[in-house]
């Protein structure tokens, strides 16, 4: 089986982008690659063929769902398994983001220190 | 009997009664002479005296014929024609008793036989003219006197004994006649008083009863406004007393104030003041009564200032009473006296007016003073709704109540409470208003909606009171303020409030996790003291994080974007779950968490996942506030109708102070126990609102020193939703 290392992760906020990027990269040892927009995601998804799609759902422009929608038409991407982060995480709120093809919802504020093996624990069990 | 001020009324009905008979006597008289001139015609008297007496008696007839003819014409009479008439009447009568007085003088026959004819012929007459004329006595007594006593006196002066005892007869004969004629009299006069009285209290029946019917015309008179009213009644009180001047006074103290006048011209204007003491008014309230004076400047109040300064003469006055209180008086005057005494009809007449005055005066000021109030409720914003104790239905409602519900007076006079106000049934809102009926509670404050006719909801805040007012039934009042307004601010503000918090946290997120990194080693080896600086820093931005979500929550419950999933939960089983959820908390504390539930197979209708919450908030409040190794027990039981879950722990309990604010927002007991044990101060407001969502309440009881109990009541049967 392939080993899980790349994640393609969406955030609009540039301070939490870094803390995700060292808490997944130092900390769980994973390749990441960070995009500011669903509209960035697009353009960069298919060469970096991430394992993985983590994506913020509060954004502005396209949102996390759209992008996911959007994500899932490039063919390549199609069965890559996504994780929305967001803070809303009210039990319907989950269901409902759960409709759009995600795997799991991860609150925020995340404990950096355990989000490597949380997404690694999420991504494992999907399988 | 007392009638003299009828005298003058009997004296001209006996004048007519006199005047009656004229016709009969002069026919009797004239048929008399002719007779007489028949036999006397052999007699020794010239036949020219004979002739020439006829022709006076026919003069004399004729005159009086011609008198009574023109008393006939005259249809009314005042009194001193009547007299005028009576003494032209004596003179014709002493004329036709002179006719025959003359007799015995010049025609006076020689043969005793035709003398006794005579003696015959006059004393006929006389007895006659006894039924004709003893209506008035100085008329019989004249006409006896002068008829009959040349007679006697001839008959006296005879020498012949038979002819002087037939003058002592006739002198006797007059006496008795008059004797008669008096007695006649009497009978007449006495006769004529009863048809007068009875003819008088006819006409006071009939004018009674006329003011009555006006009284009632002008009372009953829908068209009429008050001061219309009173000033037909001081024209309808004129006329029934005969008088010139109609007031309504207001007294009070010495000023005698005119509220309502009607007169001549040159009366005083309404509003004129004057002394009371000088009004005859005095009399009326020293007597508080009604209270009449004819004829002042013969009576004993001949020297009051009013009648020296107005010359009033005749007075009629009664107290007017407003609200059982003096209020002035109702009063007629007039510059001319009456003739007759006040009557007792007349005093009970104004007495009636007056009090229907006062009471249309009380009448109208009550109604002035309610509908001034009226009004005011009327216009007042907050709407208000009065309803019945028994069937809830509504008897009074304001504008401001009907606007905000759509329907019509008309239509919530047959509507209750529960008709406006969705959220109940009428069992719950019976079970709500309960504590008001019995007293145990004065008053009620809700929330809920008011549903408009055209099926609108409006948030209402309802301040609901149980009024009983001495001597008047009880009722409901119940002031609604329409929240639509606040609601949207307070929205606004949640929006905001919401918007706020939800900025905060990303950065918190971005300070947390990079805090989260350096103190787990993921950037490298740190000096310690380094190291201890960032541990106090991670800890207060988890406070923080954990503040800004609670007021997420909170808002969110509040505004009522939380949706609520309701589901038919198993009580035991839910309570077995949170102890089991608090136990690693609670271990952590040193405390042990004791299921005593013994109602088994409990069905409630909750939110599992929030109604959790609220467990989870009690239990680790029970568990901070626990001694080390205290016990916390979970229970539940049956109260009325709901079930009460209760928390109850052994450690300090609340102190007195904070028990009253216990739910409010970021109330703690200490300040300081938020640093030693955490939490927003939120947690009690949360669980309180989650609770309200369930339709139940919460609360505790707490003996400090001794531990605390929180429960919370949930509704057995399923809330509406």
């Amino acid at each position: 089986m392939e080993e899980f290392t790349r994640i393609l992760y969406v955030e609009d906020e540039p301070d939490i982008q870094t803390v995700a990027q060292i808490a997944l990269e130092s900390v769980g040892g994973f390749q990441v690659k960070v995009c500011s927009s669903g509209e960035e995601a697009l353009e960069n998804a298919r060469d970096f063929n991430p394992q993985l799609l983590l994506l913020d759902v509060m954004m502005p422009g396209m949102d996390g769902p759209s992008t996911l929608t959007a994500l899932k038409k490039i063919p390549e991407l199609s069965n890559t398994p996504a994780i929305f982060m967001t803070a809303k995480v009210q039990p319907q709120e989950v269901a409902q983001l759960l409709t759009y093809g995600a795997i799991d919802v991860i609150a925020k504020p995340f404990d950096p220190m355990t989000l490597a093996e949380t997404i690694r624990k999420i991504w494992h069990k999907n399988k | 009997m007392s009638y003299s001020h009828n005298d003058i009324k009997v004296r001209s009905e006996q004048v007519r009664l006199l005047y009656q008979a004229i016709p009969t006597s002069i026919t009797a008289s004239l048929i008399v002479a002719c007779i007489f001139v028949f036999i006397f015609w052999q007699s020794s008297i010239p036949h020219q005296h004979l002739i020439a007496w006829l022709i006076i008696v026919f003069i004399v007839s004729l005159i009086r014929v011609f008198l009574c003819l023109r008393y006939r014409k005259k249809v009314i009479f005042n009194d001193t024609e009547s007299l005028i008439y009576e003494r032209n009447f004596i003179i014709g009568t002493t004329f036709s008793a002179l006719t025959w007085g003359v007799i015995p003088v010049f025609l006076y026959p020689d043969d005793i036989s035709y003398q006794v004819v005579i003696a015959f012929i006059v004393a006929g007459m006389s007895a006659g003219a006894v039924t004709a004329l003893s209506y008035r006595l100085t008329a019989i007594y004249i006409f006896l006197t002068v008829s009959l006593l040349p007679l006697s006196l001839r008959f006296l002066t005879s020498d012949d004994y038979v002819l002087n005892a037939m003058g002592v007869m006739a002198a006797v004969f007059v006496v008795l006649l008059m004797m008669s004629a008096k007695r006649i009299n009497k009978y007449t006069e006495q006769n004529i008083i009863l048809v007068l009285n009875s003819d008088e209290r006819e006409d006071e029946l009939k004018a009674n009863i006329n003011a009555l019917q006006s009284f009632h015309a002008i009372t009953a008179n829908t068209q009429l406004s008050l001061d219309e009213k009173i000033y037909e009644l001081l024209i309808l009180g004129l006329d029934t007393f005969k008088l010139d001047i109609g007031i309504i006074s207001n007294i009070n103290g010495d000023a005698y104030t005119i509220e309502y006048i009607h007169g001549p011209e040159g009366v005083p204007e309404p509003g004129s003041v004057f002394d009371f003491n000088e009004s005859y008014c005095i009399h009326t309230y020293l007597s508080n009564a009604p209270t009449g004076f004819h004829h002042v400047s013969e009576s004993e109040i001949a020297t009051h200032p009013c009648y020296k300064a107005f010359k009033l003469e005749a007075y009629l006055g009664s107290p007017i009473f407003v609200n059982h209180e003096r209020y002035g008086t109702l009063n007629f005057s007039s510059p001319n006296p009456r003739k007759n005494p006040f009557s007792e009809k007349e005093f009970v007449l104004i007495q009636l007016f007056a009090q229907w005055i006062g009471n249309e005066m009380a009448r109208t000021t009550s109604e002035l003073q309610l509908s001034q109030f009226k009004t005011t409720l009327d216009k007042t914003r907050d709407c208000v709704f009065m309803f019945d104790p028994d069937s809830l239905r509504f008897f009074y409602v304001n504008q401001g109540a009907m606007e905000q519900v759509g329907y019509s007076y008309q239509e919530l006079l047959v509507m209750t409470p529960v008709d406006i106000e969705p959220e109940f049934t009428s069992e719950q809102f019976a079970t709500m208003i309960e504590p008001l009926i019995s007293g145990k509670e004065s008053s009620l404050v809700y929330e809920t909606i008011h549903r408009h006719k055209n099926g609108k909801n409006i948030p209402v805040d309802i301040f609901l009171q149980y009024v009983e007012p001495d001597n008047e039934t009880p009722r409901f009042v119940a002031l609604v303020r329409d929240m639509t307004d606040r609601k949207r601010i307070e929205n606004m503000k949640n929006d905001f409030v919401s918007t706020v918090s939800h900025e905060l946290r990303t950065p918190l997120t971005s300070i947390h996790g990079s805090i989260a990194l350096i103190t787990g080693g993921a950037t490298g080896e740190l000096p310690a003291a380094v190291m201890e600086m960032l541990n106090i820093a991670h800890k207060n931005t988890e406070r923080l994080l954990l503040l800004v979500n609670d007021i997420l929550d909170l808002q969110k419950i509040e505004s009522g974007k939380l949706q609520f999933n309701f589901r038919y939960v198993d009580l035991c089983k839910f309570l077995e779950q949170s102890v089991k959820e608090n136990e690693g908390f609670a271990s952590e504390n040193n405390v042990s968490l004791n299921m005593l539930c013994k109602h088994k197979g409990v069905v409630i209708y909750a939110d599992q996942v929030r109604l959790m919450q609220v467990m989870n908030n009690l239990l680790s409040n029970a568990a901070k506030f626990s001694p080390e190794d205290g016990s916390i027990d979970v229970d539940c039981h049956y109260e009325r109708n709901f079930i009460r879950i209760s928390v109850t722990d052994y450690g300090e309990g609340v102190p007195k102070e904070f028990q009253k604010n216990l739910f409010e927002k970021f109330t703690q007991a200490d300040s300081s126990d938020s640093k030693k044990l955490g939490g927003s101060g939120l947690g009690l407001s949360i669980a309180k609102s989650i609770v309200e969502k369930h339709a139940g309440s919460i609360g505790f009881s707490s003996t400090p020193g001794r531990g605390s109990t929180f429960f919370f009541d949930l509704p057995i049967s399923a809330p509406k939703h």
